[in-house]
């Protein structure tokens, strides 16, 4: 061989030796682990609102063609005096991370949240870093429904590969979890999957309303600030789910509040909505 | 090597790679395809496939993948259609500068893995070792100084 093959050969060798060398250990100074968890962001206001200040008419407009639809699980009850909206998920799940954006949005219609800190999915997940929001530590009133969110794990990965546990959920959630994140509502393939949105007892989504792609490479003020106008695909992907949401919760609730549930894009889903469990 | 033995082995490594750089591109415009890989904690071709890494210029890297294939075919097909009579030393510098760039893509593209997401895609490995072994064949069958014609089969 000659002398200059051999030098083209060695410096490739040498440079791909030298490649692999500092991507391990850029990921073993990334695993390090940092002593101290930066505090949880808070939504700024302006966020909130956009959140929560959708007209009417880009409502009409979204309507629900293209949502995930609810799995009809059968009539549950619950104990309480308002129907419970019950919501497991994790910080580290990018499909979480979608389902939050409708779940909020949707619940903004019926109430308030406070105390909604910032969140983005698993870097190292698929769908990596989707910007959403963390329903850990926040809180929602409203006079309609009563929610219940569980957040399990946190998006902080342990050295073990597994996530830091961060909520526990109660036995009564525990076992709606099992009963309804199983068959015959869920493939075999997807039992215990999350996000598990279980509305009024009757209503169940088990997994990604949409594809988190659409939120890749944004902030979430740059999302919520389309929400107002219903433009781009993140807004539609968010607000049509959103609607699917709220015409669950009309059908449960007794289709109130009245400027919510009267519209027309949300009674032509409640009526589409499944009546016979799987 | 012998020329045109390496000419043909370049010809279907490019073919090889041509086809895998056409399925990841698939992969990334119709959902309906399915992705054949390991889901697991090291090999994970779909959180390669849909970081952020995947992307350059806002074009998937698999669709650069498939042009860089398109253009190295049109490198190493002549040199297999004149077969005996060689190949002219400015495709023969085309083709070693175009795999050398290749190469560095690849590099980055191996740091990205490595080193950014932590996963591996198996696929996209198997692309980076098709251009290695491209970039391999071709410095081995460069001409020597002052050697004569190299085909002896």
């Amino acid at each position: 061989m000659a002398r200059k093959q051999t030098l083209v050969l060695i410096v490739v060798a040498i440079a791909l030796v030298g490649t692999i060398a500092a991507a391990v250990n850029r990921r073993n100074a990334a695993r390090q682990p940092v002593a101290t968890t930066a505090a949880p962001i808070p939504v700024p206001a302006a966020v909130m609102d956009d959140l929560a200040s959708i007209p009417p008419a880009v409502w009409e407009r979204a309507g629900t063609t293209g949502a995930s639809r609810p799995t009809f699980v059968g009539s549950v009850g619950g104990s309480g005096a308002k129907p419970v909206v019950l919501y497991i998920g994790s910080l580290y799940c990018p499909y979480c991370a979608a389902a939050r954006w409708s779940m909020i949005t949707a619940l903004a219609r019926f109430g308030s949240f406070s105390g909604l800190t910032y969140s983005a999915s698993s870097s190292v997940d698929v769908y990596p870093s989707t910007p959403t929001f963390s329903f850990h530590g926040g809180t929602y009133a409203s006079q309609y429904i009563e929610f219940q969110s569980v957040e399990l794990e946190s998006d902080v990965q342990l050295p073990d590969g597994r996530y830091e546990p961060l909520q526990a959920p109660t036995a009564e959630q525990e076992a709606l979890l099992e009963r309804y994140d199983a068959p015959p509502y869920v493939d075999k393939a997807n039992v215990g999957g999350i996000p598990f949105i279980l509305i009024g007892g009757r209503y169940m989504w088990s997994g990604s309303p949409y594809s988190p792609a659409v939120l890749a490479n944004q902030t979430q003020a740059a999302i919520a600030a389309t929400l107002p106008t219903g433009s781009g695909d993140a807004a539609r992907a968010i607000l049509t789910n959103a609607n699917q949401i709220t015409a669950t919760i009309c059908a449960v609730d007794g289709n109130r509040p009245a400027d919510v549930c009267a519209g027309a894009a949300i009674q032509q889903a409640v009526k589409a909505l499944p009546d016979k469990a799987p | 090597m012998r020329r045109r033995t390496s000419d043909r082995v370049r010809l279907a490594l490019t073919l090889l790679g041509l086809l895998i750089a056409g399925y990841l591109t698939l992969l990334h415009y119709d959902s309906s395809v399915p992705l054949v890989c390991s889901g697991g904690s090291l090999v994970n071709c779909e959180t390669v496939l849909t970081s952020p890494s995947a992307f350059a210029f806002g074009v998937p890297v698999a669709v650069w993948g498939l042009l860089w294939f398109v253009v190295a075919l049109g490198l190493a097909l002549p040199p297999v259609r004149a077969g005996a009579r060689g190949q002219s030393p400015a495709l023969r510098a085309a083709g070693l500068g175009w795999t050398l760039i290749g190469t560095c893509a690849v590099l980055w593209l191996v740091y990205q893995e490595l080193g950014v997401i932590g996963r591996i895609c198996a696929w996209c490995t198997a692309i980076h070792v098709l251009v290695l072994a491209l970039l391999v064949i071709q410095v081995l069958s460069e001409p020597q100084r002052g050697a004569g014609p190299t085909d002896h089969s």
